[in-house]
């Protein structure tokens, strides 16, 4: 399997031939073959293990520079099968050529050119040779972090077992365990109530929303329903202990300025909001920063 | 003629080409495997034989050429790999 696609491209024969001739040299890579434009320029691309296409095509290049023009040169990674038909439909023109050569014994990738290729069966066995050995290749480096993460499970797997013998034993590992499970249960005991909160609060303003945020909440419903078994009584304490407060808001009357100076403008607007007789109501509140928050507080006071 | 090298000039002008290889052709232990007619004008030979022999037809082949616009690049593979040629469409006929 190749899994990258290499290209060089160059003006004139020169520089790309000396960059084919280091990579075909030095590089475990597949030659795809040529393509010319008019304007004089040519690309060749080359197939393969994509570190393998990497440093070809970089020692290409360099090896290329050095004796005439490299106008660019690039590497993609796993290329699609459509992008893979057009690099064959680019390079296969210029291979037909090759083709007619009998004394060829060159490697090409494209199936197409494979299937053709029926008259010069050493060709054809080379390529299955090398594929195959490539396959093999491939194979390996996939396996290898498959073993990895059997490895990391293998401790997993080991840990029940131990808890297991240490029951028996009454090791002191058996008391770290134990509180392990304890911390577990605090947790589970925590996250229901972190639930009952959420379903609440979806629940806290059902008129004032739009359709969509009524069907979630409708969504969201269906939890509460669940856990209303659990925290029913709950949920009911704290429904009532928030009525207590907002009776206490509205009737609050008294101005408390030492408190109003350590507030910040948010519970200033808070506060301000809990007084039934203050000037200016809503939005205003919202609107209004600090120092007319005082000086409205003064009025009331006074 | 086991290992041969391989020279590449390039031209940039047919004319200038011909001119170059009345030059090269001077030294008689080389051949002409092939030529490349790319387009915009560029002309690429292709000649084989020993390193040394190549040197010189390419040298002679440089100084047979007037200015130096027609004269791209030249360079010399002392052993060409055995499929270079062939993958470029250019070999034995």
């Amino acid at each position: 399997m190749s899994n990258s696609v290499g290209l060089i491209e160059s003006k004139g024969l020169v520089a790309l031939i000396e960059a084919t001739d280091v990579i075909l040299k030095n590089s475990p890579v597949k030659f795809l073959g040529i393509h010319k434009l008019e304007n004089g320029l040519v690309s060749i691309a080359v197939s393969g293990n994509s570190d393998y296409v990497r440093a070809a095509i970089d020692s290409g290049t360099e090896a290329g520079r050095k004796v005439g023009e490299i106008y660019s040169s690039s590497v993609i990674d796993n290329p699609t099968k459509e992008l893979l038909d057009i690099f064959s439909e680019l390079f296969s023109a210029t291979l037909s050529v090759v083709d007619n050569d009998k004394n060829t014994k060159s490697i090409f990738v494209s199936s197409k050119i494979s299937e053709l290729d029926n008259k010069n069966d050493e060709i054809s066995n080379d390529i299955n040779l090398n594929e195959s050995k490539i396959k093999d290749e491939y194979r390996r480096e996939k396996s290898k972090p498959l073993l990895v993460t059997k490895i990391s499970r293998e401790p997993r797997l080991k840990s029940p077992k131990g808890k297991g013998s240490s029951n028996i034993q009454l090791n002191p590992e058996e008391m770290i365990s134990k509180k392990d499970e304890l911390k577990t249960k605090k947790v589970d005991e925590v996250i229901p109530e972190i639930k009952i909160k959420n379903a609440e609060s979806s629940g806290e303003f059902p008129k004032s929303i739009s359709t969509i945020e009524r069907l979630r909440n409708e969504a969201l419903g269906l939890t509460k329903k669940r856990l209303e078994n659990i925290g029913n009584v709950k949920i009911e304490d704290n429904k009532k202990t928030k009525r207590k407060i907002s009776k206490d808001s509205v009737t609050r009357t008294e101005v408390d300025f030492n408190a109003i100076k350590e507030m910040n403008v948010h519970k200033l607007r808070n506060y301000a909001r809990s007084f039934s007789n203050f000037p200016i109501k809503g939005r205003e509140i919202s609107r209004a920063n600090r120092d007319k928050l005082i000086a409205f507080f003064k009025t009331i006071s006074s | 003629m086991a290992l041969e090298s391989l020279g590449i000039v390039e031209i940039s002008s047919v004319s200038a080409s011909l001119k170059t290889l009345a030059g090269i052709q001077k030294e008689k232990n080389i051949k002409l495997v092939g030529k490349q007619i790319l387009g915009d004008g560029i002309v690429t030979l292709f000649i084989k034989g020993d390193l040394g022999a190549i040197k010189r037809a390419l040298s002679f082949g440089s100084e047979a050429l007037d200015s130096n616009n027609e004269f791209r690049s030249s360079h010399i593979i002392p052993l060409p790999h055995t499929e270079l040629l062939s993958k470029f469409g250019i070999g034995k006929k």
